[in-house]
């Protein structure tokens, strides 16, 4: 089967589901390691969706602001789990609850 | 011995520079419509453009980087354009004051009216812009803005009562024209803290190479010089308080500010205000051109330098010259520049937190910055007033368009 | 290592250590039962403005491909070419002979050096 290409910058952002079609947030990073000689992604890195949390993050790295106990949600998702067959509807292949919190 | 001549030319340059259109002109309308009670506004804008300056200066020097590479990187491109695009939009209007602020002393010294000026105006900034290093640009015609110091000696030669002046220095409430005093201490504001200072030098210690054995230097730099400086447009608000004020003389129309030394120094008076003027807004027109010009180069990774000839980063150079070329425009459409100050030092305080938020955030970041991150008091005091300053504009902005 | 904090919208630097833009884009490839592998990265405005509106993108690339053969898609770089010094990347070639310096050469050759002092 020939390959995919997806390029990284056009997933940033991009709301991620799970199973049950709950949004578990949004694609903010991905790690990278040396497999087999091979820079591959093993775990994609999940953060908050609403509008208003990702302007709390941003303010809480102001100094003093840093303090405010502000609570998101955050996810690292292993390669495995990662359904990228709809680039545009990236989800995830379990619940979000199963997901492991950063 | 060189470090030493480096932080006295450094803090010499930085007195020179200091002055231009916004400045002057702010302080001038604080001293005419208020006396001694804007003091406090002045002297908030000065300590925190000295702290900016000194982080600014320190980030170059330790992490290499300037402030919109480390923004581009950090933050990513979809964040980078929101202050790209909020300073090139206010800086150009200040630009466009800058250039009208020369054009304005040409008029003056020679009777020939101000759009004409326009163009070699444009031509003159964009020459030395081409063909000037950077040093030239930095250092000698700061050197020639030492001019300003005029207006120190013609207010010291007033006898001011300096009790008055200390007590301008603690903020008070305003007796009257409440939305008017609000929004010219948010233009004074506004006047001090420029972005495009801070983000300039940062520029500036990458083109002069900068390392950590600077940090001393850039802290002394900042200091002396934004605090001398500062002292200077102190100087510019105790003429206008004492000269404009008592009368009821209002500042709103350029014409006016020769009235500031020429009843001190007579016809030299007259030419030290429109030397001032004119070497105080040149400086500024080509420190903002190339600040701007800095924010697009170095945020999409194209070459750049001062120092390069233009052949060797065209897109800069062409940058600097479109810059130049846009705000000229207000100029030949005969924009008042006193009108154009006003507001666009206003829109300058407003937007302060889109430059200032994302640089506060850079300076205490150690993948940056390692041991020399800032300290609780740098951190508060630049937080602090820029939230001020932007809180006070929005309100008074719209206020001062009602009530005008 | 993580590709948004320490290769996207990083400096690129050529052979010769000069400035050739910042890292716009990677490019994964997708295999079945396999982990996405980094393979390319991306210096173009056209993938930087696909970033924003992928409308606009094509319009720049529309505009682009008039400037010549080969023009109007990104440029990339083999991931294998790249090597990070600093939190900048460099790359095996000189800049000048890409099509990253396209726009560069172009605006020297027909405008700057026609002006006096250029």
């Amino acid at each position: 089967m020939p390959a995919r290409e997806l390029h990284v910058e056009r997933l940033l952002g991009k709301k991620v589901r799970d199973v049950d079609g709950q949004v578990v947030g949004r694609l903010e990073e991905f790690h990278v390691e040396v497999v087999d000689a091979e820079h591959v992604v093993t775990e994609f890195l999940i953060g908050p969706a609403a509008a208003l949390q990702r302007i709390g993050v941003f303010i809480t790295q102001l100094p003093f602001f840093s303090r405010i106990p502000l609570r998101t949600k955050e996810y690292c998702v292993p390669w495995t789990l990662m359904d990228l067959g709809d680039l545009d509807r990236p989800s995830v292949r379990a619940r979000r609850d199963e997901l492991e919190r950063v | 011995m060189k470090k030493i001549f480096q932080i006295t030319l450094g803090i010499v340059t930085s007195v020179g520079g200091f002055l231009e259109i916004g400045s002057i002109t702010t302080a001038a309308q604080a001293g005419a419509s208020f006396g001694y009670q804007l003091v406090w506004a002045i002297l908030l804008g000065t300590l925190c453009i000295a702290f900016l300056v000194e982080m600014s200066g320190r980030f170059a020097a330790v992490s290499k980087h300037t402030i919109p590479d480390a923004m581009r990187e950090r933050f990513g491109i979809n964040f980078y354009v929101v202050p790209l695009f909020v300073m090139l939009g206010v800086s150009l209007l200040v630009l466009g004051a800058e250039m009208g602020g020369v054009a304005a002393a040409l008029e003056m010294a020679t009777g020939i009216k101000l759009p004409i000026w326009a163009i070699p105006v444009a031509l003159i900034s964009w020459g030395l812009l081409w063909r000037a290093t950077f040093s030239i640009i930095e250092n000698g015609v700061s050197l020639l803005g030492l001019v300003t110091v005029a207006f120190a000696i013609g207010a010291m030669k007033l006898h001011p009562d300096y009790g008055a002046v200390a007590r301008g220095a603690v903020p008070t409430l305003p007796r009257q024209d409440a939305a008017h005093y609000w929004f010219v201490a948010v233009s004074v504001l506004g006047a001090s803290i420029s972005p495009y200072l801070y983000y300039f030098y940062s520029s500036g210690a990458i083109e002069e190479k900068w390392d950590e054995t600077y940090l001393a230097a850039n802290r002394a730099i900042a200091a002396i010089g934004m605090g001398f400086g500062g002292f200077l447009s102190v100087a510019v608000l105790v003429l206008a308080a004492i000269l404009f004020h008592p009368h009821n003389i209002d500042v709103d129309k350029y014409q006016q500010l020769p009235g500031l030394l020429a009843p001190i120094f007579g016809r030299t008076g007259f030419w030290l205000v429109i030397a001032s003027l004119a070497i105080a807004c040149l400086g500024a027109t080509l420190e903002i051109s190339l600040a701007l010009a800095y924010l697009v180069a170095q945020g999409l990774g194209w070459n750049w330098g001062e120092d390069l000839e233009p052949r060797d980063d065209a897109r800069f150079s062409l940058s600097y010259t479109l810059i130049v070329a846009a705000a000229m425009l207000f100029v030949l459409v005969g924009v008042d520049p006193l009108k154009l100050t006003e507001i666009s030092m206003a829109l300058t305080a407003a937007s302060l937190p889109v430059g200032v938020f994302p640089f506060l955030i850079l300076m205490n970041d150690k993948k940056y910055l390692q041991t020399h991150t800032n300290g609780y008091v740098g951190n508060a005091v630049v937080l602090a007033i820029s939230v001020m300053a932007a809180v006070l504009a929005i309100v008074s902005i719209p206020l001062e368009i009602v009530g005008s | 290592m993580y590709l948004v904090a320490d290769v996207l919208d990083q400096q690129l630097l050529d052979q010769t250590g000069n400035r050739a833009g910042r890292i716009d884009g990677i490019v994964l490839e997708l295999r079945d039962d396999k982990p996405p592998r980094v393979t390319h990265v991306e210096i173009s405005p056209i993938t930087l403005l696909a970033r924003f509106s992928r409308r606009l993108a094509k319009r720049y690339a529309n505009l682009d491909q008039r400037l010549g053969d080969g023009r109007g898609v990104p440029f990339r770089i083999a991931w294998g070419r790249l090597e990070q010094t600093g939190k900048a990347w460099r790359f095996d070639m000189a800049a000048e002979e890409t099509p990253i310096f396209a726009l560069e050469d172009w605006l020297r050759t027909k405008i700057v050096e026609r002006i006096p002092g250029g």
